[in-house]
């Protein structure tokens, strides 16, 4: 759905996106995260075809946005870090406005315009002006803008910033709705334990290059491969030895515990814990170890702490 | 799309045409025309006095709103948005162009209404109302225009004082001239162009007309720029052949001598087309903005074959200065076909001095553009570029040096064609300074 080819962006004197390359599949919600200064905001901005880049090639649902970006346009919506709203205009026209300008035809506006001030949780608001709204009711404005055409591709520039948890919450929500009706989205942030909670993928980028492009494995996946953790309640010896008849691969154990990992869905998982209670095995804890977003990106980062 | 269901002018209009103005607008101005009528002998009759406040509330005050709409863009964070609409780029001038300055046309209607009505309705009363609404929508394109390149010059976030600077100034060059050209006192007599005597009433509605047209069209091609269109220079090249070929109108069909003394007419027009080339190019030299990582791509797409993409993306200045170097070689070529061998070089180098003084001093500027922050580049060349043209000059013919002083002034040339030796070799020590400069650049 999203291509970049070779990216690269050039401020003068520094270069903020260096043959960055990737590729986005269809309704996925990528976590495009990275230190300050990483080029995060560049990208979704050659992304969006606002900024030109020095070199390279970016397509959007095919179209090459480079070369036609008005029908790139009309495939995405943009929520900058920095977005502005019509003060002036009552949250009705901020939203008819942005339907018309996106080429939405007057029959289906008004029931869409509802529609999304419903999913924004903004409906009661329509008569006030943008400029009287909280911080979080002018973000979810700014977002309800965006999505109003339904585009194909979402990008959003830390869009919970300024957000109080609840909203955020429901902002999780509105992302996995979002992607569920289709479309695919792009989601810049600094807050990874959110992201994690509906990232399909992430992408890392550091010194204006990806050092870390990755699919995010669900747990509840049949060829997902898990890290657990056991612990007993009291010393057994051969404990290596009943795991590994198990065609589980230890990382680490004692008398007392393991860690290993397993390849396998829930039900594989549930075999085993029975396998082992009937071993006859003291277990008082038997847990997932999952790798967090946050873990990841630490890693790829540290792995990549190199000097611009 | 019909103009009432542009989504941009639909903006404009929730948000400038509110109830209490719709009502107190007409109130107000009936106000006006009855103490008009009262002074009827000092302010002139009632439809001269419609037409000196459509001037200056649709023409000057419209023209303002215009440049503030754009700019109020730019200050509230809601021109990327726009940016990312689907509107086309016609599409969003004419949402521009209509609804910025929305306001001052409701006013600058119900003027024109008293106009129509109180005028004796002829020939004449139709050409004033074309030619104000002409120079009106022309001001108003003008202003959007200067407000767009401005915000070009430089970073968004401090581009908005200099492009309100652009529309203001824009203002105060035009105001005058809309007030005696439109006003009705001084339309008289007639203008002989190209050999045709036409009224000047006439003219000026021409006028009018033309600037309308190239102001809308140049808004239209840095609209597009804005919407992530690539941009050729064509339309300014020909915008600049355009003004090459209607100023031609005032040399043509004249005596040898009538515009420039000893220059046919046809070598007058060439040397004035020169000059306005020149003045185009200094223009865009210090309007434009000298991204050299985007100077650095279009050496790099030429390098390598790919001659389209780097027309694409070809700065207006650089085809200015082509087209600088294509007038001036036209008039060489025309000196020496059509004067004595001694003049001919004598003009030929003149104007050659003219173009090296061209090339030295954009060299000059894209020199000290050549640095990571540019934002005081302008201001440092036009302090040296004074310093050429003046200061040093001055200086030298204080203290009697007034031969050495002549190498500063391209003019001066036509009297010592030699010295054309010494201006050559400036150009060429301000180019290895921009060279020199240029390869020092971050990679």
């Amino acid at each position: 759905m999203i291509a970049a080819d070779q990216l690269t962006y050039d401020y003068p004197g520094k270069r903020a996106l260096d043959q960055v390359t990737f590729s986005l599949a269809p309704t996925s919600i990528t976590a495009l995260v990275g230190p300050n200064g990483a080029g995060k905001t560049t990208l979704l901005r050659c992304i969006a075809g606002l900024d030109e880049p020095y070199s390279g090639s970016i397509a959007v649902a095919g179209i090459d946005v480079l070369r036609r970006p008005r029908d790139a346009h009309r495939q995405i919506g943009y929520l900058p870090d920095h977005f502005g709203l019509y003060a002036e205009l009552t949250v009705r026209q901020c939203l008819l406005y942005a339907g018309r300008a996106r080429g939405l035809d007057s029959a289906a506006l008004d029931a869409r315009m509802r529609d999304v001030a419903a999913q924004l949780d903004i409906a009661d608001k329509l008569q006030d002006k943008a400029g009287s709204l909280s911080r979080g009711q002018r973000q979810r404005l700014a977002i309800a803008q965006a999505i109003i055409h339904r585009p194909r591709v979402l990008l959003l520039d830390e869009p919970a910033s300024g957000l109080d948890p609840e909203s955020r919450a429901a902002l999780s929500g509105l992302m996995r709705r979002l992607r569920d009706e289709g479309m695919t989205l792009i989601v810049s942030s600094h807050i990874l334990a959110e992201l994690e909670a509906y990232c399909t993928g992430m992408l890392v980028l550091q010194h204006g290059r990806v050092v870390e492009h990755r699919v995010l494995e669900h747990s509840s996946r049949a060829d997902a491969t898990r890290e657990i953790r056991l612990r007993l309640s009291r010393p057994v010896s051969g404990l290596r030895e009943l795991l590994t008849q198990r065609g589980v691969t230890i990382s680490s154990h004692d008398t007392q515990g393991a860690r290993f990992s397993m390849s396998g869905g829930d039900d594989a998982l549930s075999s085993l814990l029975q396998s082992l209670l009937a071993a006859g095995l003291p277990v008082c804890e038997f847990t997932l170890e999952e790798t967090s977003l946050q873990d990841v990106y630490l890693k790829a980062v540290e792995d990549h702490r190199v000097q611009p | 799309m019909k103009p009432d269901l542009n989504p941009e002018f639909v903006r404009h209009v929730w948000l400038d045409l509110t109830p209490q103005r719709l009502i107190a607008t007409p109130l107000i101005l009936a106000m006006v025309f009855v103490i008009s009528t009262q002074l009827e002998g000092l302010v002139g009759e009632m439809p001269s006095v419609a037409m000196m406040i459509f001037i200056g509330m649709t023409g000057l005050w419209g023209a303002k709103l215009a440049g503030d709409s754009l700019n109020n863009e730019l200050t509230q964070g809601t021109w990327d948005s726009q940016r990312l609409s689907g509107m086309g780029a016609w599409q969003m001038t004419v949402g521009k162009l209509g609804g910025g300055p929305v306001f001052a046309w409701y006013g600058g209607a119900l003027c024109l209404l008293v106009f129509a009505a109180t005028s004796d309705w002829n020939l004449e009363s139709l050409r004033k109302l074309l030619t104000a609404v002409s120079a009106a929508v022309a001001l108003h394109a003008g202003a959007l225009l200067a407000a767009l390149v401005g915000w070009r010059k430089q970073p968004r976030t401090t581009a908005t004082p200099r492009s309100r600077g652009a529309s203001i100034l824009l203002l105060l060059v035009f105001a005058p001239q809309m007030f005696m050209l439109i006003g009705g006192r001084e339309n008289a007599g007639e203008v002989i162009w190209y050999g045709w005597h036409i009224a000047f009433s006439d003219f000026v509605l021409l006028c009018a007309v033309l600037a309308m047209f190239w102001a809308t069209l140049g808004l239209y091609r840095v609209m597009r720029e804005e919407l992530s269109f690539r941009d050729p220079p064509n339309a300014w090249i020909a915008f600049l052949l355009f003004l090459c070929g209607f100023t031609g109108g005032f040399f043509h069909g004249r005596v040898a001598g009538y515009a420039i003394p000893e220059l046919s007419p046809l070598l007058a027009h060439l040397a004035f087309c020169v000059l306005l080339m020149l003045l185009a190019t200094y223009a865009l030299l210090f309007g434009e903005r000298k991204d050299w990582v985007k100077l650095r791509r279009l050496a790099d797409l030429a390098r390598g074959g790919r001659f389209r993409e780097a027309w694409e993306i070809t700065p207006k200045w650089l085809a200015s200065l082509a087209l600088s170097g294509a007038a001036v070689g036209i008039l060489a070529l025309a000196c020496v076909a059509t004067l004595p061998p001694m003049s001919a070089i004598a003009k030929l180098c003149t104007a050659a001095g003219f173009f090296a003084f061209l090339v030295r001093d954009g060299a000059l500027v894209l020199g000290l553009n050549f640095v990571r922050d540019q934002s005081r580049a302008d201001a440092a060349a036009a302090v040296y570029l004074m310093v050429l043209y003046a200061l040093l000059p001055g200086l030298l013919n204080v203290v009697g040096l007034h031969f050495v002083a002549a190498v500063f002034w391209p003019t001066l040339i036509h009297e010592q064609p030699v010295w054309l030796v010494l201006v050559l070799a400036q150009a060429a020590v301000a180019l290895d300074f921009a060279i020199r400069r240029w390869r020092r650049l971050p990679a």
